[in-house]
């Protein structure tokens, strides 16, 4: 039997392990078991049974150091934390309770224990506190910065909203006006002891009740007219006053709502404002006239938005083609109703980033694509690794370049064949090996190659993929 | 023809960590290791030389620390450096950067090498004073701070530019042998390829210790130091304010700063 060295820990210990592929859960965490390498081990973790739990928690804690590592590692798994938490080791816990990736029982069992003010405020703000939680932070703190937090955390119910309104009543206006789960009746009392920029948030919030849209459109103040003229489903008449307004900051965002009528539009593209012209220029649908006026615009942010318009006739997109902007060349070269005729002739333009656009255009040719491979920035030939177009002549010849950007791009490329694949599963740069472990084109046995990879986090990904699709 | 480079494994914190309970230094458990980022600069300098020269070049790769220190050095032996040396002697223990220089300047002197690179620093201690002070022991030019090299292995002067403030370039032109300081970027440093990797993991590390660099345990270590810790803490942090309210708000509270500060 064929037997491999398998690098382990910093202090190049080595053990024979068998490099076959394992066949099911349980010859994979024994693997993991065999190798004592904790990235293994956590990869595998919610795979054992119980008496292999029990050596994979050994080689876990086999130094504080390791441990402390986890336990910051925002991709250790979820109940490889929930273990670590049960240690009584408070720098442990307070990793525990920064990492992103500690689940909901975890931080409950951390609230639990009762821990000090640094760790409770690190637990009101984590993204997987559940509302319990939240709720028992809310009733039982009086920290005002942890409150806060409390407040910020999308996770809070309007039980938890209900019982900070009842104990700070007036002290986090903003944090509830904001927030998803502030519902009517809390919104409505908000904004009546609320200031402008108060107003303005419970105007887009999703739940503001009609009445104090109705009660906004009374309103004289600037800041909370311009977020009122970001709502969908005004009514036509407001929107046809915020047309109107003197300030150009209320008009460059009625000029981005969708509900915006055409013949406003077509008013708005005439504005003397340029954010306000940007704005109209921007908009997903406009009409050949429009589209027309606002390509003579003086300014070219406005050019450049329409350059990337689908609807752009023909002959406007090869005016824009010839401009002496290479920005504005380049969006022409990004824009997906560009025709082939016009891309050849971009393919073949003086600046590099016009180029560039060319490669990654999902109409460029094989033929454009082909010219292109012979370009000597890499930029383009990043393109050109990527474009799905791009023959596997091209793709293999590009895969062997000694420039990280355009190898990435051929691993990226969705129509990359095994046979291009496999020589850069020994790609220098371990962020490529790690890339390949989740590639389609790859089978179990060429991704079983990075069974043994230098680098921890490729180990990871490689064992955390068979975890998930061995068994 | 041979070039030596010296590096040093350092040691990188996360946010969280605990002293020691002397206070002299942060606890081992805290300390993440890595090839300093300036030696990566270094011998891809000299990778380069090796590689764009058609005579032989040996680059010989030295670092001075306890076993740990070996993950550093097979990092440069992937890379393509010939050799690896480890000098360590459980005296060398607490040796200040001057120290450190006369123990690389005792291999120097053995393995006679024909130019030396060195980081501009060490990113964890950032004295900033080993490659010269190595120089200054061996009695040979020195320059500090090259972000830009022309030399033709072998000859008996190379070019150099060196950063100064200001984005200014000094070339400078220094007679070899020398020791040259490595700056960040006059280079794009390599990654070790696969079969690299294990190759060098194959390779033998030369051992070295005090005896065979005819070094006095007295020369080194922290009885021989010229300065010491005294302690070693985070200071207290400074004023900062969080702008709170909602987005709008922030903003306009951004920009009153901000006019405040122009005086407007």
């Amino acid at each position: 039997m064929t037997v491999l060295y398998l690098m382990m820990s910093q202090k190049s210990k080595r053990l024979k392990l068998n490099q076959i592929l394992p066949s099911n859960a349980s010859e994979l965490v024994q693997f993991a078991v065999q190798s004592r390498d904790i990235y293994l081990a956590i990869a595998v973790y919610d795979l054992a049974d119980q008496v292999q739990l029990k050596c994979l928690q050994e080689i876990i804690c086999e130094h504080r150091r390791q441990v402390l590592i986890l336990a910051r590692w925002e991709h250790t798994p979820a109940n490889v934390l929930n273990f670590l938490a049960q240690l009584s080791d408070d720098m442990v816990q307070l990793r525990i309770d920064k990492n992103p990736a500690t689940d909901g029982q975890t931080l409950q069992q951390q609230y639990q224990d009762g821990r000090n003010e640094k760790l409770i405020g690190l637990i009101a703000q984590h993204g997987h506190s559940s509302a319990e939680v939240l709720l028992q932070i809310a009733t039982m703190e009086d920290d005002l910065n942890i409150i806060r937090s409390v407040c910020k955390n999308p996770n809070s119910d309007r039980r938890v909203l209900a019982v900070i309104e009842q104990r700070f009543s007036g002290q986090f206006d903003s944090e509830m006006a904001m927030h998803q789960q502030c519902d009517v009746k809390m919104l409505e009392i908000v904004y009546q002891r609320g200031n402008a920029y108060i107003k303005s948030a419970v105007i887009t919030h999703m739940h503001c009740p009609k009445s104090l849209m109705q009660q906004a459109e009374t309103e004289v103040d600037v800041v909370i007219l311009r977020h009122l003229a970001a709502k969908q489903q005004l009514s036509p008449g407001i929107l046809n006053r915020l047309t109107h307004h003197p300030d150009s900051s209320v008009r460059r965002v009625v000029a981005a709502n969708e509900d915006l009528a055409v013949d406003n539009i077509d008013k708005l593209a005439k504005d003397e404002a340029i954010s306000v012209r940007r704005a109209i220029a921007s908009r997903a649908i406009l009409s050949p006239e429009t589209l027309d006026l606002l390509s003579h615009d003086d300014d070219h942010w406005v050019k450049q938005w329409v350059a990337r318009n689908s609807s752009m006739k023909p002959e406007l997109l090869a005016l824009l083609a010839q401009d002496p902007d290479d920005e504005l060349r380049r969006a022409v070269a990004r824009n997906r109703s560009c025709s082939i005729a016009l891309l050849e002739q971009l393919a073949a333009d003086d600046n590099a980033w016009v180029r560039a656009a060319v490669a990654y255009q999902q109409n460029a040719s094989a033929e454009i694509l082909i010219k292109l491979s012979d370009d000597d920035d890499i930029d383009v030939l990043a393109g050109v690794a990527n474009n799905s177009n791009t023959p596997a002549y091209i793709m293999q010849k590009l895969s062997k370049s000694k420039q990280d950007d355009i190898r990435r791009g051929v691993i990226l490329n969705k129509q990359v064949s095994r046979q291009t694949l496999l020589p850069l599963l020994q790609d220098p740069y371990y962020l490529h090996r790690l890339l390949m472990v989740n590639n389609k084109a790859l089978n179990q046995q060429d991704k079983w190659t990075l069974y043994d990879d230098p680098d921890s986090s490729v180990r990871f990904t490689v064992f955390k993929w068979f975890a998930g699709n061995i068994v | 023809m041979k070039i030596m480079v010296a590096v040093k494994e350092v040691t990188t914190l996360d946010e969280d960590f605990e002293f020691r309970d002397d206070g002299l230094d942060v606890d081992e458990d805290f300390f993440l290791y890595d090839l300093n980022e300036w030696d990566d600069f270094s011998l891809e300098e000299a990778m380069r030389l090796k590689e764009e020269s058609d005579d032989d070049i040996e680059v010989v790769v030295v670092s001075i620390g306890s076993d740990q220190v070996e993950e550093s050095l097979r990092k440069c032996l992937a890379k393509g450096a010939d050799r690896a040396i480890r000098v360590w002697d459980d005296a060398m223990e607490g040796s200040d950067s001057i120290a450190i220089a006369g123990i690389l300047a005792a291999v120097a002197k053995k393995e006679a090498p024909d130019m030396i690179f060195a980081g501009v620093q060490s990113s964890d201690d950032a004295n900033g004073s080993t490659g010269i002070a190595m120089a200054a022991q061996l009695a040979w030019p020195h320059s500090a701070v090259v972000a830009g090299l022309e030399y033709t292995p072998g000859a008996d002067k190379a070019v150099v530019r060196r950063e100064l403030e200001g984005g200014m370039l000094q070339e400078v032109e220094i007679e070899c042998p020398a020791v040259l300081t490595i700056q960040l970027g006059i280079n794009t440093p390599r990654y070790a390829s696969l079969r690299g990797i294990k190759q060098a993991n194959k390779k033998e590390i030369d051992e070295l210790t005090l005896a065979d660099l005819d070094l006095d345990a007295a020369d080194v270590g922290a009885g021989s130091a010229l300065s010491n810790i005294r302690r070693m803490y985070v200071p207290e942090k400074g004023m900062a304010a969080m702008i709170e309210g909602t987005p709008a708000e922030q903003a306009a509270k951004l920009i009153d700063i901000i006019k405040e500060f122009k005086g407007e």
